[in-house]
């Protein structure tokens, strides 16, 4: 099996923690950025378990990642991590309703190849 | 052009009203959570490039493991994730994730200048290119935010 299946996984687990960080986001609601906003907002985020769900997608995401790395050139895994950017667009548009417009695809789309092309030149 | 009205979807109904200047607002928080993330990233590497390699395997890794954790540099790199996470926070507490999502691609940018200014790695073209291109598309993802205000209620 080629370990670039990996991938799946990793893009899989890191965007949707990106997915329950929002949903978290959504519920504590927006906060000023002063000081005193943050010390009150600070224990609403720290206790809400859909944040803990979040980074708990990192830290699965990051296994896999690091999985990959192991068997897979930077140079060929980075690029096609580079996919995650429209997998959280489209997680979004289908979760939590967000309006994506093909604008807003066609931006992601010149992201990706830009990234794409930053990454073909590591390792 | 869509009205709200022809939405079959309406994110509003999951995140707080924001009107587009507030949304806009808040994506200049993403200034210091870049700045706050790539910087940790860059001690992470200075941390990192003190300790040396190591095998990934569980004895290498024990072995390592208290020079990692006894490292200063790694200690501020972390502290710069973290502060960059409570940015990108603040950001996603306004902002529609798949507006902010992408703009988080300019950390490319951050990085190839941080990694050139400080640790003198080399800036090739095909970094330029790639930068570029990612601006170009950061700024259509920005403008694809269509004004709303005026329309609503």
């Amino acid at each position: 099996m080629n370990a670039l299946w990996l991938l799946i996984p990793a893009i899989l687990f890191s965007t949707t923690g990106e997915l329950f960080f929002k949903i978290g986001m959504n519920r504590v609601g927006s906060f000023e950025f002063s000081g005193n906003a943050i010390r009150a907002v600070l224990p609403r985020i720290v206790l809400n378990p859909l944040i803990w769900v979040g980074f708990i997608g990192f830290g699965l995401g990051a296994v896999f990642w690091l999985a990959v790395l192991s068997r897979v050139p930077l140079s060929l895994a980075y690029p096609i991590l580079a996919l995650s950017y429209f997998v959280v667009v489209i997680e979004a548009w289908l979760f939590l309703r967000e309006r994506v417009t093909w604008k807003r695809l066609l931006g992601v789309a010149i992201i990706v190849v830009g990234v794409v092309i930053v990454g073909m030149g590591e390792g | 052009m869509l009205t709200p009205d022809q939405l079959e979807y309406d994110e509003r109904a999951h995140a707080p009203h924001q009107t587009r200047a507030a949304i806009f607002k808040s994506l200049l928080l993403l200034i210091p959570a870049i700045l706050s993330s790539t910087t940790g990233q860059l001690f992470l590497k200075m941390g990192m490039s003190q300790v040396g390699d190591f095998d990934f395997t569980l004895d290498a890794i024990l072995a390592v493991l208290p020079q990692v954790i006894y490292n200063p540099f790694i200690w501020i790199g972390f502290i710069g994730f973290v502060g960059g996470t409570i940015f990108w926070l603040g950001v996603i507490s306004r902002a529609p994730l798949s507006l902010a999502y992408p703009i988080l691609a300019l950390s490319y940018f951050v990085v190839v200048l941080e990694a050139w200014l400080i640790l003198g790695e080399p800036i090739t073209w095909q970094l330029l290119v790639g930068v570029g291109i990612i601006f170009v598309g950061v700024v259509v993802v920005g403008l694809s935010e269509e004004n709303r205000d005026e329309v609503k209620e």
